[in-house]
């Protein structure tokens, strides 16, 4: 039986990179290794892998870094936009280009690419086109235009983030020699290591964690996304359906409305209907709406606690391991500043 | 590139061409009021073969070329040619268009692709009418409705006939006995144009509009089996010698003109002609009842496979998964729920207002699986017959020539129309965007997280006191509809770019069903979310 997680978050590229970069480290310290057990060493090993947690953490931030500057619009991506007319223009040129290579037959895939240089030209900074060979030898090749996406999918940059930063911690360790007999380097070296409890963790989390709130939802038969929506939207009802109540009927259902648990809200609701104000049948089936509206809020409600406590769950990490990294990069910028000046 | 004439009174007088003589004093002033008149050089193309329409006005001063494409065209002077290439790649000049005559007409009634090219030869000027602008004028009966469409029968109508798959073959002659004895109907929205289980007397070729081909199911419902929009037919199997009857009900899905080839008529060509048509109308009938067998399954193959097909495609189309294209889907066993796609969509739109909806149907396939394992979330299928552009009265959709759907917010008055039209609830209003707005809106400090609610907007201005904004057209603007844009001429697609589990992704629908076919052992559930 397949694992049902999302086992991506574990396969990359950047945990061959960064094993290879630690590796080269080592070697390059000619095994020098720590003893952590010892305070001081080596001016030169200091330096080194001074020198490289610095640069691991640059490309660890990188990951925030590409994250805000998208959000915020600073990205220089978005100066790169084109008017709809040209995208338009070049969507008229390949048609054209492909209609030639339908009426000419296949042609060799240089030939195309130097084309397909005119056919992109304006638009070359948004997208490409990619030429995928037809199955079938007698027909040309399939001209496919794909967003460039220069800067890579942030999903890449998480990977970097994760795997980076593991080998951040460990030089961090490597650096201060797992030293806690100053403040900084107590500091240093314990937010290292939380970093890297937490963020091992929130991966674990993030990857077994959706199926887990997928899996509640099914059962729910309601996202998370609709809970909120719902509860929203009853609550403005009933309050709208309370308003609209007569002044003699309405106290009964307000206390309905308060009730904290099931049963305490079916005794209510039992409670408030045998009272006299709602012997008529107008005043009874407007009580009865209500109370159905009440009953499908509180269905609801139930249901987001439940999904919102697992969301939770596999997001609560990171309200310990973004303080912590806020924390992290000061110090080491303190630290930074201190070396340099002293 | 197309110049305006700057001065009204080198203007011919309209009232002079013959096609807008019979006009009323109102339609001559909208006229005046709305249409444009161009410039053109030698060697200039107004729409070439299989393009889409394209929008209507975007600068009311000066008309680009890229703007008029697509609309209705009178020649005022010169001459205008019009080119056909064929399949075969031979390319022939239909007609030579001169002064009072037109072109345009079955690009501006439907949307649809130019059926030729159309170049001026030498300077020529001519007046262009919006897409609105000749809707407005030909759904009134009179001179102007009967000229074009007289006009159609003598020049557009072998033209129509020729493009149909079946008459494609046809020899000159045989096509011109044709064409005097095609007959013209027109249907109102939602008219039975044949019903399931009939005979099928004639060939019926869609002129402008929609219709749609539906079964009924046991069930009371209906399973749709097809779209036939402009230039496309139906009723081959009439000539079929095996299975003659209606394999469903034909309905009009807006109003909509036919031309109605009769079996009779076709009977009538010679016999070579009749044995090419026969075979041709067999296999159009066999491929129609290969799509019936699925759109993911392809030929049938036992009793189990087609029922898995009709499941799959009942879902697909009935429950509102899949038109084409590609489909936007959240993998929810990789989705965090971290928002990131719905920030990153509200980051790329100037107005700040996402275009991405996590509403959609939810699929289990059941290999063991207790969760939901995708969202088909409800993105812009950019339709086969969009109900959007079709119900848009002000030239505010159209198709690009990619055939997506682009919404032109110059035009668009926010009317609801297209967001009523669109059955997959993709389209929503959103406030017009302001007429002056605050400069203060993109500044650093406001743009951070938690330390904006530091620097707060300043109080709206109230809506009375502030300029309302208004369209192209002088229109006030009420609302503004929004749709999935693709992200548009920016170098990434940004919910998919910016996810940072690689949980959203657009697929075709049928690669994925394909792909968790044999895993899930051809079963899986769905819901409503």
């Amino acid at each position: 039986m397949s694992i049902r997680a999302n086992l991506t978050l574990f396969r990359s590229l950047h945990a061959l990179f960064a094993a290879l970069a630690l590796v080269a480290l080592l070697f390059a310290l000619g095994f020098e290794l720590p003893r952590p057990w010892h305070s001081g060493g080596a001016h030169a090993l200091t330096v080194r892998t001074g020198w490289a947690v610095l640069a691991a953490m640059l490309v660890v931030l990188g990951y925030v870094l590409r994250k805000y500057m998208h959000k915020l619009r600073y990205s220089p991506e978005f100066r790169h936009k084109v008017s709809l007319a040209e995208l338009e223009a070049f969507d008229q040129r390949l048609n054209d280009l492909r209609l030639e290579l339908l009426k000419q037959g296949p042609r060799e895939e240089r030939a195309i690419r130097a084309r397909l240089r005119d056919v992109t030209a304006g638009v070359e900074r948004v997208l490409r086109v990619e030429i995928e060979p037809s199955q079938d030898a007698s027909q040309p090749p399939r001209l496919v235009p794909r967003p460039r996406e220069p800067f890579g999918r942030t999903a890449r940059w998480l990977h970097a983030h994760l795997y980076y930063g593991l080998l951040f911690a460990v030089l961090v360790l490597v650096h201060g020699r797992a030293g806690l007999h100053s403040a900084l380097g107590f500091w240093l070296n314990s937010l290292a290591v939380l970093l890297t409890l937490t963020g091992g963790l929130g991966i674990l989390l993030w990857a077994f964690g959706p199926t887990w709130l997928s899996r509640a939802e099914r059962r729910h038969r309601l996202s998370i996304e609709q809970a909120f929506v719902f509860r929203r939207h009853y609550r403005a009802k009933i309050k709208l359906g309370l308003a609209a109540l007569d002044p003699l009927t309405r106290p009964a259902i307000a206390q309905v409305w308060k009730a904290r648990s099931a049963p305490d809200f079916a005794a209510r609701a039992r409670l408030a209907l045998q009272g006299p104000e709602f012997s008529a049948d107008e005043p009874r089936a407007q009580a009865q709406e209500i109370l159905v509206l009440i009953g499908q809020y509180r269905r609801v409600r139930a249901a987001l606690r439940e999904l919102w406590r697992i969301r939770m769950v596999f997001m609560a990490w990171r309200y310990v391991h973004i303080p912590c990294a806020i924390l992290i990069v000061g110090l080491a910028a303190l630290h930074v500043l201190s070396v340099w000046r002293y | 590139m197309p110049e305006r004439p700057e001065a009204s009174s080198s203007s011919p007088d309209l009232g002079q061409v013959p096609l807008f003589s019979g006009l009323g004093p109102a339609e001559k002033k909208k006229l005046r009021d709305e249409a444009r008149y161009s410039l053109w050089k030698d060697g200039e193309v107004f729409v070439r073969q299989g393009e889409f329409t394209l929008s209507s006005w975007t600068d009311a001063a000066l008309a680009r070329e890229e703007d008029l494409k697509g609309h209705f065209h009178v020649v005022l002077s010169g001459t205008v040619s019009a080119y056909r290439t064929e399949s075969d790649g031979r390319t022939r000049v239909l007609e030579s268009l001169r002064y009072g005559q037109w072109f345009g007409e079955v690009s501006a009634l439907s949307n649809q692709p130019s059926l030729a090219t159309l170049r001026a030869e030498g300077p020529c000027l001519t007046l262009s009418l919006g897409p609105r602008l000749f809707k407005g004028l030909y759904g009134r009966p009179g001179d102007f409705r009967r000229r074009i469409d007289e006009n159609y029968r003598e020049r557009g109508l072998a033209l129509h006939l020729r493009t149909a798959p079946l008459f494609r073959e046809l020899p000159e002659n045989e096509l011109a006995q044709l064409r005097s004895q095609v007959r013209f109907q027109s249907f109102a929205s939602n008219d039975v144009i044949v019903r399931e289980g009939e005979e099928a007397e004639s060939v019926y070729l869609v002129r402008s509009g929609a219709v749609k081909s539906v079964r009924a199911l046991p069930d009371g419902g209906e399973q749709i089996l097809g779209y036939y929009m402009s230039n496309s037919s139906f009723g081959e199997s009439c000539l079929a010698t095996d299975e003659r009857a209606w394999r469903g009900s034909h309905v009009a899905m807006m109003p909509t003109d036919l031309l109605v080839v009769p079996r009779a008529v076709l009977e009538q060509l010679t016999q070579e002609s009749r044995s090419s048509l026969r075979l041709r109308a067999e296999l159009i009938a066999a491929e129609e009842r290969g799509l019936e067998t699925g759109v993911f399954g392809g030929a049938a193959g036992g009793e189990e496979r087609a029922q898995r097909n009709a499941q799959e495609l009942e879902f697909m189309v009935k429950k509102q998964s899949a038109k084409g294209g590609e489909a936007l889907v959240i993998d929810l066993e990789r989705c965090v729920r971290c928002n990131a796609c719905v920030e990153s969509c509200v980051a790329v739109h100037e107005d700040r207002v996402p275009r991405l909806s996590k509403k959609g149907n939810r699929v289990a396939f059941e290999g063991g699986e207790s969760h939901h394992r995708y969202n088909l979330a409800t993105s812009c299928y950019n339709c086969q017959v969009p109900g959007c552009m079709m119900a848009c009265n002000f030239g505010a959709i159209r198709r690009d020539v990619q055939g997506l759907i682009r919404f032109d917010y110059k035009n668009c008055i926010g009317c609801a129309m297209c967001v009523e039209a669109c059955p997959y609830d993709v389209i929503r209003l959103t406030p017009p965007p302001r007429a002056s707005a605050p400069a203060e809106s993109t500044s650093f400090w406001r743009r951070l997280p938690l330390l904006n609610r530091l620097f707060p907007y300043p109080t709206a201005t109230a809506p009375a006191e502030e300029a309302r904004p208004t369209s192209a057209a002088g229109l006030p603007v009420e609302a503004k509809a929004v749709k999935c844009d693709l992200c548009a001429g920016l170098p990434f697609q940004a919910c998919v770019y910016n996810c940072p589990c690689n949980a959203i992704m657009r697929v075709n629908p049928k690669q994925l069903f394909e792909d968790r076919r044999a895993e899930s052992q051809g079963t899986f559930s769905y819901t409503r979310t």
